[in-house]
């Protein structure tokens, strides 16, 4: 794969090959090294420690113990201050001070570890900012307002008939076995992704292969992949890069109704002077390392969360208009996203505490969504719950973005199955990926059309 | 044949194959010691010839950052793989996820593995002998064609927890059939990468070693399904002056005890876990003779020297100990293997790694008491002690075990055995070996 590079002109070019050039045993230590980390500050049974280092704990009883800490905002061993309050993530994912990068330091968000023991910078584990995940909040905004037309929420109905179309294909390939993820939620989702971007018949594998490499992304920028999977990882984002940036160009000399259309043709010139196709690549590319993993990750909830309760189950086919019920209490349920991480842009005071610029502060989106300040019962899952104030789960600037987008996937996907599959069960428990604090990625989830006959 | 020991720079870490490079040496073997220019002054004070490799690690940095953490996942916990319950998975995996990280790939950094590799390059060694958590004498050894084993001076606990978690690993699901490490496995993959920089492929022998010379007596070596040689341990103190006072030359009139906390905790950052001032008021008012050896800053801490006691600085242990009843000691593993081949019965306080192996299994034999970190009371130590000096099988037992390692052959008898093994495993077409006449050709 030497096609890495087409925007010759995109400033971070020589940045990513500093990165690629990282040896093995650099790249490999500096993962390892923030691995190690993890696990020490997990000894002392920190919940935020144990999060991330993602391996037997329950990630449930982990938020529950962030959000029952002692004080609403605390600073865990890993550094980061971390809330699990309702009240006090809000207020977080609503405040401009807090951005996905560092104020002071442009280019790569890269922190390489010195001999530093005592106190090593874990917010970015590796920089990702050539996957757009690390971008400034006017960047998102930008890149929020111009993709409106065909990412909002206003447009998600447009995209619905073509999103039954998908889900229903995808439906009928299934066997009376099949794995959620690998057999339908990613599928279906990248699907909708390419048809979104408009991504060739031809290229649709290639684009398939590379989203999958991609669903790492969020869990990357918290938590040490794999020297393997990182690499898999920043491959990918320079591919995708290069398949994107070739359907922006063709649109710029064609342009059409579409995503990348809609964005070069929004006027992009304001204060900081990106050009119009690098909001178009940008918002490409995230659609492919966030969106996909996004809406795939929402429809493995809503299923296994409806699968478990087989009285919503049935609710559901009494009346299919209950799916947007289902994905919102999803969302709250368990969110897709778990963790937004922040960089405080300046000294700031946040629930009583003083965060000093440049340090990191997280939100637990999930432990945030069980508040019983805010929710009766919340532990317990709840497709009529009444659609209320408190949704965070499409607070950040990720899941704002690909909110409109995850839902109608999800919606879609809980009616057709429901509709095709009344009997669909689970032959096997959830298994998910280690390391995906974030995510929750799901490794597999094997389930059975009939489960008289499997069983 | 040329031999190239190397050992990161530790003394407590290096001490342990002193002997057996003397003995390479007085066989008329060319040796050379490699480490961190930090043990240079260790390597030529105990007559060795020094290669300095690399540059300062900075394992204090860490252990003052965070040391408490690592070894509060390791304190109090069993390493015996055959104790029910106690190498649990979340067990194995925190401990090759934090020593890797913390401990492995920073005492053998890039800088001091590829300077060791370089200088084998050019020295060509047919063996390297490497204390068993220097891998970088596994590299030097495997780019270079030499033959190459880890010399044991302590409890091999290593191997067994290493086998249970690769075992718990099992196969790597997404690359099945390869030689690559699994990648959860974090010191294989750091040693695929620090191989792979020198275009090699990764495989366990950078873990095992072609063998092991272990000078650990037998009832003490965990079952290990890397091959051994069994070595006696001859006891060498480390660059400290060895000088007989006079006052040892004297016979105790009443049992004397010898209390000792190490070396180490006085020269790092590595804490010691017996409180100095507990120790002499555990042994106040008994009718013995203590002798104790602790430094400036251990003597600080005191608050009342009992009349029973003398403070020395330093004493050769093998010098001390053939005139004492019992000692009590830290745990580390040169003052348990040197009262053990002094048939000395020992309390020795065993709160981590492998001194807790060293001294539960020693209770379990008679020949000593375990201090276990809960016990580090006055009374605990006491009552240890009273018993020592009172109950007679205690000193049979430990005969019993002085027997048991001087039935291991010497270091002298095992270089031919060295030289044997280095003639098989080495790469072939190399040039010749044997002792006297391989040092005319170098």
């Amino acid at each position: 794969m030497t096609d890495t590079e087409t925007d010759e002109t995109t400033p971070a070019a020589p940045e990513q090959d500093r990165q690629t050039q990282q040896s093995d045993s650099e790249l490999g230590r500096h993962l390892l090294t923030a691995r190690g980390f993890h696990w020490i500050y997990g000894t002392s049974g920190d919940p935020y420690a144990l999060t991330l280092r993602a391996e037997s704990d329950d990630p449930v009883v982990l938020a529950r113990r962030i959000r029952e800490a002692e004080t609403p905002l605390w600073q865990s061993a890993a550094g980061a201050w971390v809330t699990g309050r309702h009240a006090v993530a809000a207020e977080v994912l609503a405040d401009p001070r807090l951005s996905l990068r560092h104020a002071d330091l442009p280019g790569l968000q890269r922190h390489v570890f010195s001999d530093a023991w005592s106190n090593p910078l874990l917010c970015h584990i590796i920089p990702l900012d050539r996957a757009f995940l690390h971008a400034s909040g006017a960047d998102h905004a930008r890149w929020e307002r111009s993709a409106a037309p065909v990412l909002g929420a206003g447009a998600a109905d447009g995209h619905r008939k073509h999103a039954e179309r998908v889900h229903q294909e995808t439906a009928d390939r299934l066997g009376a076995t099949f794995d959620l993820m690998a057999d339908y939620s990613r599928p279906a989702a990248t699907e909708a992704a390419a048809a979104l971007l408009g991504v060739p018949d031809a290229q649709r594998d290639r684009f398939a292969h590379t989203c999958a490499a991609l669903g790492v992304a969020l869990d990357a920028a918290l938590c040490p992949q794999p020297l393997a999977v990182t690499r898999r990882l920043t491959e990918a984002v320079e591919d995708v890069r290069a398949l994107v940036a070739d359907l922006v160009a063709a649109r710029q000399s064609e342009p059409g109704d579409d995503l990348f259309s809609t964005v070069l043709r929004a006027d992009a010139s304001g204060s900081s002077g990106a050009s119009a196709a690098e909001d178009a690549l940008a918002v490409g590319v995230l659609t492919a390392a966030v969106g996909v993993e996004f809406a795939a990750g929402l429809i493995n909830n809503a299923v296994e969360a409806l699968l478990a309760h087989p009285r919503q189950w049935a609710l559901l086919g009494e009346n299919p208009e209950l799916a947007a019920g289902a994905v919102e209490e999803t969302l709250r349920h368990a969110p897709p996203v778990r963790l937004e991480s922040r960089i405080a842009a300046e000294d700031l005071t946040l629930a009583g505490q003083d965060i000093p610029a440049g340090a990191q502060v997280v939100v637990h989106v999930g432990a945030a969504g069980r508040d019983p300040a805010v929710f009766l019962a919340p532990d317990h899952f709840d497709l009529t719950r009444p659609v209320g104030q408190g949704q965070l789960a499409l607070s950040g600037p990720h899941t704002s973005l690909f909110g409109a987008f995850a839902r109608l996937q999800a919606e879609t996907a809980v009616r057709t199955l429901r509709e095709r599959h009344p009997q669909l069960a689970p032959a096997d428990g959830v298994r998910r990926r280690m390391r995906s604090p974030v995510l929750g990625g799901v490794l597999r989830y094997t389930l059975t059309t009939s489960p008289t006959a499997a069983a | 044949m040329r031999v190239l020991l190397t050992s990161f720079a530790l003394d407590a870490h290096f001490n342990g194959s002193v002997p057996l490079a003397w003995a390479l040496r007085a066989a008329g073997h060319e040796v050379r010691v490699a480490s961190q220019p930090a043990l240079t002054g260790s390597i030529t004070a105990a007559g060795l010839t020094a290669v300095p490799v690399g540059a300062d690690p900075g394992l204090d940095a860490m252990v003052k950052g965070v040391g408490d953490s690592v070894l509060s996942h390791h304190a109090d916990q069993s390493l015996d793989p055959d104790a029910p319950g106690q190498l649990t998975p979340a067990f194995l995996k925190g401990w090759d996820a934090m020593m890797t990280a913390t401990f492995f790939a920073l005492v053998n950094d890039d800088p001091m593995v590829d300077d060791l590799v370089a200088f084998a390059r050019d020295w060509q060694p047919d063996l390297v002998l490497w204390e068993p958590f220097t891998f970088a004498g596994a590299v030097a050894a495997k780019v270079t064609g030499a033959a190459h084993a880890r010399v044991l001076s302590f409890p091999d606990m290593f191997m067994p927890m290493r086998q249970a978690f690769l075992a718990q690993l099992g196969p790597d699901p997404a690359d099945a059939g390869s030689e690559s490490a699994h990648p959860e496995d974090a010191l294989g993959q750091w040693l695929q990468w620090t191989l792979g920089r020198h275009g090699l492929p990764f495989d366990e022998e950078a873990v095992t070693g072609q063998w092991s010379v272990d000078q650990v007596p037998r009832s003490f070596r965990p079952p290990s399904n890397v091959p051994a040689v069994p070595m006696r341990y001859v006891p060498y103190n480390g660059p400290v002056p060895a000088v007989v006072p006079d006052w040892l030359r004297v016979p105790p009139t009443r049992p004397r005890v010898c209390v000792t906390l190490g070396l180490t905790a006085r020269t790092s950052e590595f804490p010691n876990a017996v409180p100095v001032d507990l120790v002499l008021k555990a042994i106040e008012g008994l009718d013995i003779e203590v002798v104790a050896t602790l430094g400036a800053e251990e003597r600080a801490l005191l608050t009342h020297v009992p009349d029973n006691v003398r403070l020395v600085d330093h004493v050769p242990l093998h010098a001390l100990l053939p005139t004492c009843t019992a000692v009590v000691h830290h745990g580390g593993a040169g003052t348990w293997s040197t009262a053990l081949v002094e048939g000395v019965p020992q309390i020795a306080m065993g709160w981590i790694w492998d001194a807790i192996e060293r001294a539960r299994r020693q209770q379990e034999l008679g020949a000593g008491l375990h201090l276990p970190s809960h016990e580090v009371t006055v009374e605990g130590l006491r009552s240890r002690l009273v018993r020592l000096l009172e109950e007679p099988s205690f000193t049979e037992a430990a005969a019993r075990l002085r027997t048991e390692a001087e039935s291991d052959p010497t270091p002298a008898e095992v270089v031919p055995v060295l030289e044997r093994l280095t003639a098989q495993h080495r790469a072939h077409g190399r040039r010749r070996l044997g002792g006297t006449s391989a040092s005319c050709v170098s």
